[in-house]
């Protein structure tokens, strides 16, 4: 049996705004084994940034629990690196300082800080722009930056919400191929959310098709072969037969189709 | 049109303006009014002979300094001691208000009463006009931190005090920069001010003592003074807005209309 890295135990998540609550997720269970991509796939309000941000620590779960490494979530921890779709690098300080942030905060001295920073962003290709302050830095080589601070603190697990969203098309597909070259042989395990469908497939390992309040409504396993070109493997004749499984999961699992149910 | 025939146009509007200044003065009644540029001129080479000029810029610059100082600590200090705690902002925020709302030229009179005429009274009157300018941005610094900064910071294993120091007291400390930037000008207003009101020094009581003797040429001359700093003043403010904002979209605050 494959180890089990991150187990989410029946849980339920429930928000209170105004007085009034909301649903976000109920009745959740989903394991994701070491080592592994996971696409968590679904449409937007299904509650799938809700999960990652359970998993995260970020926010604690109304009922169930989850389990990482064998220990009840409680909150954030050094073994996890988080990216958002949006970036939250510090705008006063620029992109090496950025970079460094994680280390800093674990208290590593200066010269070795920027040892490991320097090297992280050769492999993130961002070589020469150092010293820009983020707002000087392109939508893409912003993404490039927050994934090197993700990387730098060697978290075991990663969890990506969205992260390449908010890029056009071409830029897209080039991160999404830099991710997997950056995880390929990491050993890392990685939880990517998505609403786009041909990512999932072309990234993942696994696909998790999310319904209503986070409920798994269909989840298979990806077997095109690796390492992947996220622009070739879409021309393969089964990554269009998945695709169409996949999107009839997504709309038996929509709000209108479970009304009608 | 190129930068060069700018700053030629510049000097000839300037000569212009100053020929036209000259001719009017030649009458003696409009004289009495405006002065003239070579009397005004004369004035100036005679206080700079006879130290007068040094000697009351040096009170001037020196009540702005201190004034601006004080200002722009207590500013700061208070910003962060409220912005993070709301209750007390809340309870606070109406008293802070009506004394804001006040006009600082309106309490120079107490300010007399309860320091003198010396130059305590200009230095806290600069105080509390830099005060409020350099407080509102602090707490609005403290108070607008992003959240999603917040949590990418817990994330990556750090706790409140990391928080507060990474992220909020950065944060914080480029608007508080822009209130300071912002006040330095309205420290020198409050000096000056100080020292049209009550004052036997300073700049402000050069163009008053002037005046009261009906000497435009030496209004004139003291306004020039005030002026000059003014602009050193403010490319001071330029200089110190290009070094702390590299990293900010927002255009800076200079006042150009290129």
């Amino acid at each position: 049996m494959t180890d089990v890295l991150v187990r989410v135990e029946n849980v339920a998540k429930t928000f209170v705004r105004r007085g009034i609550e909301h649903v976000a997720l109920d009745g959740v269970s989903l394991d994701v084994e070491k080592g592994s991509f996971v696409c968590l796939v679904g449409r937007s309000g299904c509650g799938k940034s809700t999960l990652l941000n359970l998993v995260a620590g970020l926010i604690a779960p109304t009922r169930g629990r989850i389990i990482e490494s064998g220990r009840v979530v409680d909150g954030p921890r050094l073994n996890v690196g988080y990216l958002t779709q949006k970036d939250t690098l510090l705008p006063w300080r620029d992109v090496l300082r950025n970079i460094e942030m994680p280390l800093e905060i674990r208290k590593l001295e200066r010269a070795e800080r920027e040892r490991k920073a320097v090297a992280l962003i050769e492999r993130v290709g961002l070589q020469g722009r150092e010293r820009a302050y983020p707002r000087e830095l392109s939508g893409g080589m912003a993404r490039r930056a927050s994934l090197a601070r993700m990387l730098i603190a060697q978290p075991e697990l990663l969890l990506l919400d969205e992260p390449f969203s908010a890029l056009d098309a071409q830029l897209r597909q080039e991160m999404q191929n830099e991710l997997l070259r950056l995880w390929a042989g990491s050993g890392n395990t990685v939880i990517f959310v998505t609403h786009d469908i041909e990512e999932a497939i072309a990234m993942g390992d696994r696909v998790v098709v999310l319904g209503q309040r986070g409920r798994v409504v269909h989840d298979e396993g990806i077997a095109l072969p690796r390492p992947r070109d996220v622009i070739a493997v879409r021309r393969r004749p089964e990554f269009h037969v998945i695709e169409e499984r996949l999107w009839e999961a997504l709309s038996a699992g929509s709000p209108a189709t479970e009304v009608a149910s | 049109m190129k930068p060069g025939y700018v700053v030629v146009w510049r000097l000839v509007l300037l000569a212009a303006i100053l020929a036209a200044w000259q001719s009017v003065s030649s009458s003696k009644t409009l004289a009495f009014y405006v002065s003239s540029p070579s009397a005004i001129w004369n004035r100036e080479l005679q206080w700079i002979a006879d130290g007068t000029i040094w000697f009351h810029t040096f009170i001037t610059v020196e009540e702005t300094v201190a004034g601006f100082a004080c200002g722009a600590i207590a500013g700061i200090a208070a910003g962060f001691i409220l912005g993070p705690n709301r209750t007390l902002g809340a309870v606070l925020d109406p008293f802070i208000i009506s004394v804001y709302s006040i006009p600082k030229v309106a309490l120079a009179p107490l300010f007399i009463v309860w320091f003198g005429v010396g130059l305590t009274m200009k230095v806290v009157l600069a105080t509390v006009t830099v005060f409020f300018i350099v407080f509102f941005n602090t707490l609005a610094g403290v108070r607008n931190v992003d959240p999603d900064l917040v949590n990418a910071v817990w994330l990556m294993g750090g706790d409140s005090r990391t928080i507060l120091l990474k992220v909020i007291v950065p944060h914080a400390m480029s608007s508080a920069l822009t209130g300071a930037r912002i006040a330095i000008p309205y420290a020198l207003i409050g000096a000056v001010v100080g020292e049209l009101i009550a004052s036997n020094r300073g700049i402000g009581y050069l163009i008053e003592s002037a005046a009261s003797q009906f000497d435009t040429a030496g209004v004139f001359a003291a306004l020039i003074v005030l002026t000059i700093l003014a602009t050193i003043l403010n490319a001071l403010v330029d200089a110190i807005d290009r070094y702390t904002s590299r990293w900010k979209v927002e255009a800076n605050l200079s006042l150009r209309m290129n």
